[in-house]
């Protein structure tokens, strides 16, 4: 018996290590209730086995972006889906990704697509407000970022922590649509006019949902979760007149792990995740991601990306601009 | 054969515990001079030192406030006759089940500015200004509330070790509290002592419940660093303060206890007798179920109503039975891995001469300031290469994460029991010839009972609710009911949320209630 196990042990973590395996592994942000349906999917159709590590973007995890950084020297990961697009930059940046460019993407605007295929966009999320219809009128609503400062809504608006998750990144866009100064003017007249921080996006939701607060500053997503819910909330993409910065619109990611152990596998993963059945498929779920793609069928609640006056901004700029950003705005809402 | 165990031990200990770190360290302080410099002007400024003033003051209050709830508690739950004793026995165990952040939430349903309480208050101007739970206060009352049963716990196993007989022979010469004072306190005093250092250590790294109660504390800042900047350097680096002020409190700890004895010359023979609190048995009993209630079952009804229907438990059930059951079996392997290395490194720790002794706690203790998610990149640093991917790649790896981070709790608490046994038994034993392996299942082993069962569930506990170091290792295709939770949590509390969290705690509760009721049929028996 003890010169079976002698024997056997070895020879079962060599099989274990050494045999081809039929299977993907994929570290994904977006929520588990809308990507492991995805995911299931891909392994019944495809046959490869698809082992997936979940995670959320918000303030509370340190998560998979400093694991795929640590995990860098001997990936485990063959496919990163993420739920927003500077991470992934900062991903691209820190030499994790390797550039893959799917057929599936042709059909994808060029602003969110990788010039040299590290990361390829889809189905976005907007940065939008969130408004009360019991607390304001439509009237009311503001209409861009800059009357968040105004007198009238001293004391009435939340945000989520801004160095962290999209929030992070829609102030890291300011920092490039704005310049550094404006921006920074703007975040300080933010805090001037006792905006309430809170813990995330969807907190931001619950806030206002609950009438605590007016306004608040969310994405599409979470917003969507009220509306379906028949919460006394109005949506409002802001900026959106001939002046006015745009919306920030925030794509999904997807890409490939630099010395994947499966890279033909995440391939296929990434193809299927860039078809337009997919996108559709995220625009019909309690997201309401917006589809990228004019031609893929979305539900008549869900805007078309070009009715979007989208703030014009590169996201390459927007990835670098974080840590800058985040430093000042921990010096101003933080300290 | 003691010698081969010591090596095997310590150099299982030095792999798992001491390699992942030692290497980020090293990494972390030879990564060039401008990280250090950077370090240090980020650490010497105003705001950073206000930080600290937030963590010691958040961590000094929760110890306080555990020793204030857990010291009487145990006392009169283990020595005392209050009402119901045998259930409180049981029950005030419960904030441990909870894990801290879970509390914290539980905390804001009952005391948020949106609570019927908080409304109540400051609609009838019944507090200063808008009472709410967010602030300092508020995060030494949950801190303080889901520690302090290590307190109670230790100061249970530290007066049920006491050798009856002192006390009797004490009680000739002297009152019985007078006797409680001179001869128990100062007996239970190691375990006490082990009690306040977990809850002061475990609160001064603890940022997620200052950052839910919208306090800035400095682990916030550390995990800042990690999960705004990607910095990991930086976030190590600026662990090294913790840690070095927690090598701090344990040389602290030896002072107060080095020339203090704390065995019988005959052994603890003879259970000490329970003391009759006549006239102030009511205004005692009511204390223990008052803290009872208010710690553990306030929070878990809070839980409850949030969870809204019964429905919502099946579909909690249906959408997580594998997460329960990798939780249960990875729970049940680390709390017993960290338990037997514990027992062997606690009496190591106790019996070699005292240089060793002081490496041996001291680095035993250290990994207890080691903020989770850098635990995280330590093990995969050390772990993950072609090499060992049979750890890594595997459930080994969140093992091996548990043993990391809560060895310190099983080494700690054996090495209370171990000085409390007479060193004279032992060597009765060497003099009658038996090998070290006898002296262990003779001696050793039988007299450490209550010890082992209190490392193990104290191990047990801490590995079920554990999510930061496992998050970052855990391999694909798996998840732990604490990862889903921390998951799902982002949502905000939601009736989900609160019926896995209860959930949670109650397949926390059945292994440890099993264990505790088998233990005590075996103590019956016994007597």
């Amino acid at each position: 018996m003890k010169r079976f196990f002698v024997f056997a042990l070895p020879l079962l973590l060599l099989y274990g290590c050494a045999y081809p395996k039929n299977e993907v592994v994929v570290y994904t942000s977006v929520d588990q209730v809308f990507s492991e349906p995805i995911l299931q999917d891909f392994e019944k159709k495809s046959g490869i086995k698809v082992k997936a590590i979940y995670d959320v973007e918000a303030a509370k995890t340190t998560g998979l972006v400093n694991r795929l950084i640590a995990e860098k020297n001997h990936p485990q990961a063959d496919v990163f889906w993420n739920s927003e697009i500077a991470r992934t930059i900062i991903l691209k940046n820190k030499g994790v990704l390797e550039p893959y460019v799917s057929a599936q993407s042709a059909s994808i605007p060029e602003q969110f697509k990788d010039k040299q295929g590290y990361w390829t966009g889809f189905a976005a999320r907007a940065r939008i407000f969130i408004c009360n219809t019991h607390l304001l009128s439509v009237e009311k609503m503001p209409r861009s970022i800059f009357d968040l400062t105004l007198p009238a809504l001293n004391g009435r608006v939340v945000l989520a922590k801004p160095i962290f998750g999209t929030t992070a990144t829609f102030a890291a866009s300011l920092f490039v649509a704005l310049g550094d100064q404006r921006a920074e003017k703007f975040f300080r007249d933010l805090k001037a006019n006792n905006v309430i921080i809170v813990e995330g996006n969807a907190t931001v939701r619950d806030r206002v949902q609950e009438g605590e607060f007016p306004i608040g500053l969310t994405d599409t997503d979470d917003a969507n979760v009220a509306l379906e819910n028949k919460k006394p909330v109005a949506v409002i993409y802001s900026d959106q007149g001939k002046n006015g910065i745009g919306a920030l619109l925030i794509p999904n990611t997807v890409s490939l792990i630099k010395n994947a152990p499966n890279q033909a596998n995440g391939k296929k993963l990434i193809d299927y995740l860039l078809s337009e059945e997919i996108e559709s498929r995220l625009a019909f779920s309690s997201a309401a991601q917006i589809p990228l793609r004019d031609h893929v069928k979305r539900p008549a609640s869900v805007p078309s990306y070009r009715q979007i006056k989208a703030m014009d901004v590169d996201f390459e700029k927007v990835a670098n601009a974080i840590e800058r950003a985040t430093k000042v705005l921990e010096d101003i809402f933080i300290r | 054969m003691k010698r081969t165990l010591l090596f095997l031990t310590g150099g299982i200990f030095v792999v798992i515990v001491i390699l992942p770190l030692g290497l980020l360290f090293f990494d972390a302080l030879t990564g060039g001079t401008e990280n250090l410099r950077h370090f240090g002007s980020s650490f010497f400024n105003p705001r950073t030192l206000h930080l600290i003033v937030n963590s010691f003051t958040i961590s000094l209050g929760a110890t306080f406030l555990g020793l204030a709830l857990g010291v009487p508690l145990g006392f009169f739950i283990s020595r005392t006759d209050i009402y119901f004793k045998k259930f409180a026995g049981y029950l005030y165990l419960f904030p441990l089940f909870l894990p801290s952040h879970i509390n914290a939430i539980a905390w804001i349903e009952l005391l948020g500015t949106q609570s019927g309480l908080s409304r109540f208050l400051t609609q009838h101007s019944l507090w200063g200004g808008s009472f709410s739970i967010y602030g300092i206060t508020g995060a030494i009352w949950v801190l303080g509330l889901s520690y302090f049963p290590f307190v109670s716990l230790l100061t249970i196993a530290g007066l049920s070790t006491v050798d009856g007989k002192l006390e009797e022979q004490a009680q000739l010469v002297a009152g019985k509290w007078m006797c409680l004072w001179k001869i128990t306190f100062p007996l239970v005093m190691p375990f006490i002592a082990a009690g306040a250092l977990f809850v002061f250590i475990f609160s001064l790294s603890n940022y997620v419940v200052p950052d839910i109660l919208r306090v800035n504390s400095y682990p916030i800042e550390i995990f800042t660093q990690f999960s705004a900047y990607y910095n990991q350097r930086q976030a190590i680096l600026g662990s090294i303060p913790l840690l070095l002020f927690t090598i701090g409190l344990i040389f602290l700890c030896y002072g107060l206890m080095k020339d203090k004895s704390y065995v019988s010359l005959e052994g603890n023979s003879r259970h000490p007798a329970i003391v009759r609190l006549g006239l102030y048995k009511a205004l005692c009993s009511c204390f223990a179920w008052g803290v009872i209630i208010i710690t553990g079952i306030l929070p878990l009804i809070a839980l409850i109503i949030s969870s809204g229907s019964i429905g919502i438990y099946a579909v909690a059930i249906k959408t997580s039975m594998k997460p329960i059951v990798i939780s249960l079996v990875l729970s049940l392997c680390g709390a017993s891995a960290c338990t037997l290395l514990g027992f062997f490194l606690g009496y190591f720790a106790e019996r070699l001469r005292s240089s060793w002794k002081n490496i041996l706690d001291v680095g035993a203790t250290l990994p207890l300031a080691v903020p989770g998610a850098i635990w995280g990149i330590g093990l995969i640093k050390l772990w993950n290469n072609p090499y060992t991917q049979w750890i890594y790649s595997t459930q080994v790896i969140v093992i091996f994460g548990f043993i990391a981070s809560f060895l310190p709790f099983a080494v700690k608490t054996m090495a209370s029991n171990f000085k409390q046994l007479n060193v004279n038994m032992e060597e009765a034993g060497i003099l009658s010839r038996a090998g070290f392996l006898k002296i262990l299942r003779k001696i050793l082993i039988p007299l450490s009972g209550r010890a082992i069962l209190i490392s193990w569930i104290i191990c047990f506990i801490f590995c079920m609710g554990e999510s930061t170091a496992s998050l970052l290792v855990i391999p694909a295709g798996i998840e732990t009911l604490s990862i889903k939770i921390y998951a799902i949590m982002d949502y905000g509390v939601g009736q989900l949320t609160a019926a896995l969290c209860v959930i949670l705690i109650l397949a926390t509760m059945i292994p440890v209630v099993f264990l505790g009721w088998a233990f005590r049929a075996r103590e019956y028996d016994y007597a």
